[in-house]
């Protein structure tokens, strides 16, 4: 994908050797993990500070609250791990506009994740703009 | 059927109006007519009720979803056959194809009446989606949530399996064996997006804010809104309603498809219909976009085309493999 800066586990292990750090030891315990079944969002950046793990609908994100305030507009970093859905969708809308129509949007696929939302993130026509403390809402696709 | 002969008929009459023969004055000077006038096909709003779309004719620049889907789909299917034939007889990462609901776009649902009967307040999507969201869906049968726990179940298991064949030898051996396979490669390189990215975007989310602030929405708002109080139902509060609040009404929801939503949707679906609100609005919404799209002509032109070119390839693809 020419415009992702999805970061693959590929990726992120090869960007780590190429920076001289060590190899995070097993997957479970990388910063940018999200259980099975959802959609993690944090409120900084690197997958650091208060997230949340979304596993179904809801369409305003100010539902789920981090320790420090609310998950809408206030995003830096994503990761996807849903596992009975295919998509996960994120919009800058509180009514999201689905399957075309108006809105902007990024997604993600399973496994993808993005730690900078700021220059860039996940796929999609809208995936070069700044997502940072943009998305508002979240809807899962092809479950 | 009625709203469907009126939706297409004003459709109808937008392209006439602008295909109509002019006089010799117009014929002389033709940039006078504006940019809707010269490219409706080209920006006027998508507007089929057949199909069950409505969409601002910006939509056409974009990748749509069902070939999103049906790209990644594609690429899957082609690495599977690869790693088959590499020998490879481990779990797969198997997709089923994307349903031909997704080809159905409605901005601010709903808008036909069956539309509104079959996904109240949601856009059109399959019923897993639907659940999969959470969406409490009170007109779905025993039978079909069932079917639905039982899909969910099996794809977690598919997906688990998949995420522990991976660390196979078997699994590593025929995927690096796959990378310069012709079909993956192929695939793998395309980019829907490619095209579509660019300074238009943004002008023409910029075109539905001013749209929706135009003084002739709030003609057709007034009229909607004396509609639904003529069927006893309230407008919204502006806090409660959507992105453009023009259509919301008060008690409507996204969480949950059931007798009461569904008689409010269907309310608001008839009340665009006897106003005439969706075409309205898109002639509107259009007349906005036209002059972006007069703007990056070209540029739209070559995203246009690059997508049809390679929704055409997909189909093909799709139809040459099932």
């Amino acid at each position: 994908m020419k415009k992702s800066r999805v970061f693959s586990t590929i990726t992120a292990l090869a960007l780590t050797v190429a920076a001289g750090l060590a190899v995070a030891a097993p997957a479970s315990a990388a910063d940018y993990d999200c259980a099975s079944g959802g959609t993690c969002f944090w409120i900084s950046t690197n997958f650091t500070n208060s997230s949340v793990r979304i596993t179904s609908t809801k369409a305003d994100l100010t539902n789920y609250d981090y320790a420090s305030g609310a998950v809408s507009n206030n995003t830096s970093s994503i990761s996807s791990n849903q596992s009975d859905c295919i998509y996960s969708y994120q919009y800058d809308y509180y009514l999201a506009p689905w399957n075309g129509g108006s809105g902007s949007y990024i997604y993600f696929l399973k496994g993808q994740r993005d730690p900078l939302l700021s220059n860039g993130g996940g796929n999609g026509a809208y995936n070069d703009e700044d997502w940072d403390n943009r998305i508002s809402s979240n809807w899962f696709k092809g479950c | 059927m009625q709203k469907r002969a009126v939706a297409s008929a004003i459709a109808a009459l937008l392209l006439l109006g602008a295909c109509a023969p002019g006089s010799s004055a117009e014929d002389a000077d033709k940039d006078q007519r504006s940019p809707l006038d010269k490219a409706p096909a080209q920006i006027a709003a998508i507007i089929d009720p057949d199909g069950g779309t409505v969409a601002p004719g910006s939509s056409r620049f974009i990748p749509d979803f069902y070939h999103t889907f049906l790209l990644d789909y594609v690429k899957r299917t082609a690495e599977n056959v690869c790693l088959e034939r590499e020998g490879y007889r481990g779990a797969l990462d198997q997709w089923d194809a994307p349903d031909p609901l997704y080809k159905v776009a409605v901005t601010q649902p709903p808008w036909l009446p069956e539309q509104a009967e079959r996904f109240a307040f949601l856009p059109p999507q399959p019923l897993a989606d639907l659940l999969g969201n959470g969406v409490i869906v009170q007109t779905a049968s025993a039978e079909q949530a069932t079917s639905y726990e039982k899909h969910r179940a099996e794809r977690v298991a598919a997906s688990e399996a998949f995420a522990e064949a991976q660390g196979t030898a078997e699994y590593k051996s025929a995927k690096a064996a796959c990378a310069t396979d012709p079909d993956v490669k192929r695939w793998e390189g395309v980019d829907l997006s490619a095209k579509s990215s660019g300074p238009w975007l943004a002008e023409f989310q910029d075109d539905m804010a001013s749209a929706f602030q135009d003084p002739q929405m709030r003609a057709i708002k007034n009229d909607f809104v004396a509609c639904i109080e003529g069927e006893g139902l309230e407008p919204a509060s502006p806090s409660d309603a959507s992105f453009d609040g023009l259509y919301a009404v008060k008690g409507q929801s996204l969480a949950k498809i059931d007798e009461q939503q569904v008689r409010l949707a269907v309310v608001v679906a008839d009340c665009k219909e006897s106003t005439e609100a969706v075409a309205r609005e898109m002639a509107i919404w259009s007349r906005y976009e036209a002059a972006t799209y007069a703007k990056y002509e070209r540029e739209l032109t070559e995203a246009r085309t690059y997508l049809e070119g390679l929704y055409g390839e997909l189909d093909d693809y799709v139809a040459s493999h099932s």
